[in-house]
């Protein structure tokens, strides 16, 4: 199973986010923001990043920026921050390297398959 | 008929000699009576109305008094000879009638006044309708500007929401005990700030348009930062040719104008096809005139048709077929606008596209 660094500046998403990644069965390192997600960072200990991306501090579009620079193979998916301007900026992300982007809200089940997809596992069971 | 002359006089021969001699100029219609007049009226779009002063029953001054009231924006002119000349300057007196004709009156110079009067009457209704326009295109963006704010904050809370319900049912298909039992109260917690959240909403809705954090920025640094942002991008789909000499700063928020600028070069930069790689240029080009700085991000694109280039501003307009949302020229407008600028396009189809800030400068001191 994948080790997953999940970024997410809202409480409650981040936890169940991270609940559901690890009842799949993947390790999951949570940060609530990219200063925080790029200290966790380490080269070739992460599999798959999921980053929200309108957050304070270092955002989402510069975290995917400083995150290709240091490697530029990992697997991103964006989430959107949200609103109107979030799903143009999802498109933003597109362009700037991000993998895949998945819109707000999504469910359990929208989560895991994306994740899957991208990390090129079948469905389990 | 649209704008038409109405013409109205009790005798025949009169109204039969009006329509000849005008007819091929103006649209005309006209009426034996007074209330032949007002059924005309109803139901066709008149711009001037010309009636005689004398005639059975409603006369020229009492029907325009009648049309005065209930069709303001049509003109009004009587039309009398000699003899009732006290009529029509006591009409004119009184702001009945805009003006009146003497009978019996030149071809000439009735189709001149006629026409002025037409044009007056057709330019009103145009303006008439820009207001409207421009009335329903601030109800769009604020209607937007809201709706992207409340799905701003209602994402999220829904999104753990989601989650949340769908890990219910998947823990609840097996034997219930306490871990359920933990799960339906966080499901409870977070359906509460939902709640929650769209009460803030309201309220940050009225705080935004009062609060602004907005001071002195560079732009030429908001502008190579975005350039930055974007370079691996552009390196895909051609050149980018930065023109940026040093210009005073601007009022606005360094983020707020970062999205603006963002945005005009991602859109350039879609505008160009990765097949023609070698010929495309992107140019961004950042001066100062007259007291104003300004920023133009050109592309050599396909362009934009003529048909579609006044929408493109327009909240929730967009030609992307997927991840366009319509709104990003239509917010980067509206920033420009709230710190007193203007964001501008043009373009040729087969030449490529051009959007241009204009922005003031602040004193060189500051």
């Amino acid at each position: 199973m994948a080790r997953i660094l999940l970024i997410d500046d809202d409480g409650p998403v981040l936890r169940i986010m991270r609940e559901v990644l690890s009842l799949d069965g993947h390790t999951v390192l949570a940060a609530e923001n990219g200063s925080r997600a790029m200290a966790l960072w380490k080269p070739g200990e992460v599999d798959l990043v999921i980053t929200d991306i309108l957050m304070p501090e270092r955002d989402g579009l510069e975290t995917i920026r400083a995150l290709r620079k240091a490697d530029p193979k990992v697997p991103i998916i964006a989430t959107s921050g949200g609103g109107f301007e979030g799903l143009d900026l999802l498109h933003v992300a597109r362009v700037l390297g991000a993998t895949k982007q998945l819109a707000k809200p999504f469910g359990a089940s929208e989560l895991l398959k994306v994740v899957r997809e991208v990390l090129g596992t079948p469905p389990s069971k | 008929m649209n704008g038409a002359v109405l013409y109205v006089d009790d005798e025949t021969s009169n109204l039969l000699v009006f329509e000849a001699a005008l007819k091929k100029h103006l649209p005309v219609l006209t009426a034996n009576s007074g209330e032949k007049a007002l059924a005309l009226l109803r139901s066709n779009e008149i711009a001037v109305l010309v009636a005689d002063q004398r005639m059975p029953g409603m006369t020229g001054v009492q029907l325009i008094e009648v049309v005065r009231q209930e069709f303001p924006d049509v003109l009004r002119m009587l039309m009398t000879a000699y003899s009732d000349l006290d009529a029509a300057i006591d009409a004119i007196n009184l702001g009945q009638v805009q003006r009146y004709i003497q009978k019996p009156w030149e071809p000439v110079e009735l189709l001149s006044e006629l026409t002025q009067a037409r044009d007056l009457f057709l330019s009103r209704r145009r303006l008439g309708e820009l207001e409207q326009r421009l009335v329903t295109t601030e109800r769009v963006y604020a209607l937007g500007v809201i709706a992207a704010g409340i799905a701003h904050e209602i994402r999220n809370p829904l999104s753990a929401l989601t989650m949340d319900i769908d890990l219910a049912q998947m823990l609840l298909s097996n034997t219930p005990g306490p871990a359920q039992i933990d799960q339906t109260q966080k499901t409870l917690g977070d359906a509460h700030q939902a709640a929650s959240s769209i009460k803030d909403i309201t309220e940050s809705v009225e705080l935004s348009t009062r609060e602004r954090q907005d001071g002195p920025v560079d732009l030429r640094e908001v502008v190579e930062l975005a350039c930055r942002s974007v370079r691996g991008e552009m390196r895909r789909r051609g050149r980018i040719e930065q023109r940026l000499s040093t210009v005073p700063k601007v009022q606005g928020s360094p983020t707020r104008l970062g999205q603006v600028v963002l945005n005009l070069l991602v859109n350039a930069l879609e505008a160009m096809d990765p097949e023609k790689r070698l010929a495309n240029v992107a140019t961004v080009e950042l001066t100062e005139n007259a007291g104003h700085v300004v920023l133009a991000v050109a592309d050599n694109g396909p362009g934009i048709a003529p048909s579609v280039l006044p929408r493109v501003f327009d909240p929730f307009f967009t030609t992307k077929s997927q991840g366009g949302t319509g709104l990003g020229l239509a917010i980067s407008k509206k920033i420009v606008h709230e710190l007193g600028g203007a964001l501008e396009v043009e373009s040729s189809p087969g030449k490529g596209t051009r959007f241009w800030m204009r922005l003031p400068a602040l004193g060189r001191t500051e």
